[in-house]
This record gives C-alpha cells, structure tokens and sequence, in this order.
C-alpha cells in the first residue's frame, strides 16, 4: 500500500512539474486577460502541491497500512502480452487489413486468456471475422482498410 | 395548450417507422450490455456513436439514449442471478435481488425491478418534461461566471462522491483539464502541448479516451482472474409479483423515482448515488430493517426504480443547460456536438423536434423495454452464460472499431488503448476515472468561461455575483471539508497505531 501510494503520488508530481514548466513556455496574460498557458500553469500548480501532499501523507501513514499482495508473474504477463497484441495489431492495421487484424485477435486474445482450446478459438475468430465482415462492412458500410487481401 | 402541441409534436416524430426502429435497437442494445457485466452504456454509446453519423440527428440521440436508459432496465438481471452487477447503478440491487433468487424468487425481483423501472422512468421523463423548458429560461440569465460556476460544481460533486480520498479525485480531475488543453486554444485560436501531431491538434478525443477508461480498462482489469459466473437460476418463473409484492413495492417505487429523479439532476451525482440513497432511505423508514439484506423485495424495487428515474433525471441539465451531469451524460454530449447540436438554454426553442422527439421516444421506448424484458428473461440468461474469455475479445474488437470509425484514423486506436492502460493502472492505485473524463469533456467550457467572465475586468467576480458565488462556495465546502476530516482520521489512525506500539 505505501509503495503503490509513493509510486502514484511521484507520477503524479512529475506530471505536475512536466505541465507547470511546459505551460510556462506559452503566454500567461494576467489575471484581467489570461492568456494560452494560464490555466494550464495553475493546474501544474495545483497537481504538483496535491500530489505533494499525498506524498507526505504516504511516507507518514505507510507503515500503519497494510501492503497488498503482489499480482502473480503469469497475471502480469497474460496482461502485458494482451497490450503488445493489442498495440501490434494498430500498428499493423491499415497495412495487414481489418479481416486479418480481427480474426488474428479473435484467436490470439481468448488463447491468452486461458481454458479455451485452439479448435474452439479458430472457430470463434472465423466467426468474429465473418461478424465484423457483415455487421460493419456490408451492413453499416464502414470504410475499413483491406490492407493487401484488398488489393 | 403550447405544451400539449409540443410533445404531440414529439409523439408525431418518435413514432414513425424509422425512429421506432432505431428507438427499439437503442433499448435491446441496451439492455443487453446492462446484462453483460465489464460493457456499460458508457463504452457502448461510445462505440455506436460513429455508426450514427450517417442518420438523422434526432434518430441518433433517440437510439443512443435508448442504450443508455436500457441499460438500467439490463443491469438488474446479472446483479439478481450472479450476484455482479450488470452496470454501476445495480450494484445496490445485488444485496437483496441475490438474496431473493437464492429464495426461489427470482421471478418476482425481476418482475418487481421491470415494472418498478417502468414506472420510475416514466414519472421521471414526465418531470424530465416539464423542468427542461423551466430551466433552460433561467440559464438565459446566466453569464460566463454562473456557467463556470456550475461546471466547478459538477467537478466537485463528482470528486466528493468519488471512492477514496478526495485528494485522488481531485488529481484526476485536474489531469483531465490538463489533458482537454491538448490542442487549439479557442480564445487565442494557438496550439498547445501537440507536439507538432496532427492528430493532437484538434484536442484529445472525448470517445477514444471513454472508450479506453471505461471499456478498455475494464477488460484489463477482469482479465487479471477470469472468474466463472455462477448463474443461480437457469430457469424463472413467477415473474409477475403478486398483489401482497405489489402492496410492500409500491411506496419504495413512489420514492425511489421521486429520489432517482431529484437527486441525479444533481450536477456529478449521475446514477449511482441515486440508487444508495434510495435503498438506505428504505432500509431507515422501513418496520423491519433487519429484513434487508436477506432478500425482501423493497431492497430491489427501490434502487431499480431509483436508477431508471435518475437516467431521465440526469438528462435535465444536459439538456436545458448544456452542462453533462455525469460521465453517460458526457459522452450524449459528445454525439449531440457530432451532430453540429449544442444542448443548451437554446436547444429547444432551436431544435424543437429533436427535444420533444427525443422525450416522447423515452415514454415509447420505456413501454418497449418492460415489453421486451419480461418475455426475453430466459434469453438474457442464456447470453449470460457466455465464457468471459470469449466475450472480452468480441468487447476489444468493438472498442478498436468504435475508435477507428470515428475518424478513420488509427492514431485514434492508439489512444483508447494508452488511455486503457492509464485507466487500468489508475483502478490498481485506487484512483476513480469518473472525475478524469468528467473535467476532460468539461474542460473546454469551463477554460472558456473562466477566461471570459475574468475579461470583465474583476478578478473577483465569481463571488460578485450572488448565484455563481453559492456555487463556488458549495464546490469549495465540497471539496475542502472532506480533506481535514481524512486529515484527522488519519492523524487519529496515527496515534492509535502508535499508542498500540508503545
């Protein structure tokens, strides 16, 4: 708990200190004509002190609060692959196409998550894909890039 | 007499066969993703919005509310048959509704939250009705510094009612007006923070980020221990309570639409504090309070009533003053600016047929939803039993089509998904993504009329005039008491601990 509050109120105070330097870069007027950066310098402002105050207040009340268990390794892994597909898949979007894009994470995503076999997960991503290819494409006529099955 | 020709002008638009169809589709859309937990109407509206640009604004605001008030309709199933709510504003139904199905009444308790949400929604869009036009001649009067006010006071009801310190809500709050200055400053017409991104120029998408928050982030977090859902009862029966049913449900559903109704025009209190509110209201004034808790069917009629009548109520000062009352209510704001509308004091008197269109589709589309979820009760528990690591992907493939739609634009992918994970890491810290989005939508308004109302001159003039100075006042109180009674909790906490140590 007190290293999950340190870790966040830091976060916190760097945003804080990242907005109020970067929003000193633009014009601040005055206070009868605020100009670009005014208010975003007072809101650097205003995190940098509140999250100050969480920071004290973690170091002060942290040993009296019970830390939490720690998520398990496979959990973390099963989460951070589920993003690296994820981000993958935009990345590749426009160039592999939405047929390929969609089944791939139809199959790939339940097989992360767990109890499913790759039989049921095929079937499943030939279904999502066909799904996706009816409702959005033939029906709603949604322009999706077909990438190279398109050309 | 002017009042009866508006709303027959509203019935004359609500019940041709086009608006029918896609008022239908709102409400079976949303009951749906009220029954299935991890997908709330938030996310949903998100996703559908882009499929509206081509309709008709006022069938698109008709569909997309119908999600939304649906979804209060759908929420109730899972929390009375798994015991998970379907959506936030159920999870007071759970208490009770759980306990009854585990009696052998899960007929009843589902009959008693359709017909209560029936009448809650239908009370509420008659208050809805006939406060909107009220309202919105009195925000005539308002100027920069009353709007700005008001839009304070919405953050801090949202930071006041957020779980945690209010600190952390607070945090949030201000990260989502730092992040709505991304983009072109609309007073001096100059970019800020945009890195030299095309995309960043036109501002930080509200859907994308919606989307990643609330839907993106939701998976993650259910994707940590994919649990089996325990469905309780595979078949219903005896859903029509009876009469002894309806003579304890009747008062609770009177005032849980009365408390649904008032409490969620509220700025911030959106549909979740109207349901606690009305459950411990019951469980205060009711002969035996111990009964609840085990399964007595006022402990479901109350919130289920409370949380139909607050999706009507929370519509008021999006529509008469243009300002969302809640994060649902943000994204509807969203699709109304989509559709070249801004709700406002002037909506109706500019866009008549829209609003009384969009109210009158509310009354359709409540006889439609307890129409449709009586019959359709075993259907939403066969949808129910879907394997969670075979839902989840279909929610991910919808979000990534739902971002992209909107502008054809991948970068937008790309957003909802950092957005995903900053909201998902936020859950694990314990900080609330409500008053995130919430100042994000705001944002943009609120810089306006801050900046605005300071140009006359008078640094003071918040506390100059007497409606936009109770406002700040009540935000302030809000947001400050809160912080010393954490303080001397927490000193309290110290000494205790340290008492104990020595």
């Amino acid at each position: 708990m007190r290293q999950r509050e340190i870790t966040s109120s830091l976060f916190w105070l760097i945003v804080g200190l990242i907005l109020t330097i970067w929003s000193a870069t633009y014009p601040l007027g005055n206070l009868a004509q605020p100009g670009t950066g005014f208010l975003p310098l007072g809101l650097g402002i205003l995190l940098i002190v509140f999250s100050t105050v969480l920071l004290i207040r973690a170091f002060r009340l942290g040993a009296a609060e019970k830390e939490k268990a720690p998520m398990l390794p496979e959990r973390w892994l099963r989460l951070g692959t589920t993003v690296l597909v994820l981000i993958a898949c935009v990345f590749l979007f426009e160039k592999v196409g939405y047929l390929l894009i969609f089944f791939v994470l139809a199959l790939v995503l339940p097989l992360l998550a767990g109890q499913i076999t790759l039989r049921r997960s095929f079937i499943f991503a030939v279904l999502s894909a066909a799904g996706v290819y009816i409702i959005f494409v033939w029906l709603l006529q949604q322009p999706l890039p077909t990438g190279f099955l398109g050309r | 007499m002017d009042f009866f020709s508006n709303l027959a002008l509203g019935f004359g638009i609500a019940l041709t066969i086009k608006n029918l169809s896609f008022c239908f589709l709102g409400v079976l859309i949303g009951t749906l993703i009220g029954v299935l937990p991890g997908i709330g109407p938030v996310a949903t509206i998100s996703l559908l919005l882009p499929t509206t640009f081509g309709m008709e604004p006022v069938t698109s605001i008709i569909m997309l509310c119908g999600v939304y008030y649906g979804a209060m309709y759908g929420g109730s199933t899972t929390s009375i048959l798994v015991n998970i709510p379907g959506e936030a504003a159920s999870v007071v139904t759970c208490l009770d509704g759980y306990q009854m199905a585990r009696n052998g009444r899960a007929g009843p308790a589902l009959g008693i939250s359709a017909f209560g949400s029936f009448i809650g929604g239908t009370l509420s869009i008659i208050g809805l009705m006939l406060l909107s036009p009220l309202l919105a001649r009195m925000a005539l009067k308002f100027g920069p510094p009353e709007f700005f006010a008001l839009m304070l006071l919405g953050l801090a009801m949202v930071t006041y009612l957020c779980r945690g310190p209010v600190l952390k809500g607070l945090i949030m709050a201000l990260a989502g007006l730092a992040i709505s200055c991304v983009g072109q400053d609309q007073i001096s017409g100059s970019t800020r923070f945009t890195l030299d991104s095309i995309t960043l120029m036109d501002g930080m998408g509200i859907v994308p980020v919606a989307m990643g928050l609330f839907g993106i982030a939701e998976v993650l977090t259910n994707l940590e221990q994919i649990v089996k859902q325990d469905i309780l009862a595979t078949r219903v029966t005896g859903i029509f309570p009876t009469l002894k049913d309806w003579a304890d449900s009747i008062w609770p559903i009177v005032r849980g639409s009365f408390i649904g109704f008032f409490v969620s025009i509220l700025p911030g209190a959106g549909t979740v504090i109207p349901t606690f509110m009305a459950y411990t209201v019951e469980k205060r004034i009711s002969k035996h309070p111990e009964k609840f808790g085990t399964g007595t069917i006022e402990g479901v009629a109350a919130p289920e009533t409370a949380n139909n009548a607050a999706a009507a109520g929370s519509m008021v000062t999006l529509l008469s003053l243009g300002l969302p009352s809640s994060v649902g209510m943000a994204i509807l704001l969203g699709a109304f600016i989509i559709h070249g509308i801004q709700p406002g004091p002037l909506l109706i008197a500019k866009h008549p047929a829209l609003f009384w269109g969009t109210i009158a589709s509310m009354y359709v589309g409540n006889v439609m939803l307890l129409v449709l979820n009586l019959p359709l009760i075993g259907l939403w528990i066969k949808i129910l039993k879907i394997p969670y690591n075979l839902l989840f992907p279909l929610i991910i493939l919808f979000c990534f089509l739902g971002a992209y739609s909107l502008n054809n634009n991948i970068y937008d992918v790309l957003v909802m998904i950092i957005f995903g994970v900053f909201g998902y890491l936020m859950r694990k810290y314990e900080y609330e993504g409500a008053p995130f989005l919430l100042a994000l939508v705001l944002g943009p308004m609120l810089e306006n009329a801050f900046r605005q109302s300071l140009i006359y001159g008078d640094p003071f003039i918040f506390f100059n005039r007497p409606i936009s100075a109770v406002l700040i006042c009540v935000s302030l109180f809000l947001l400050i008491t809160p912080l010393f009674k954490t303080f001397s909790q927490k000193r309290k906490t110290i000494e205790k601990v340290l008492e104990e140590g020595d």
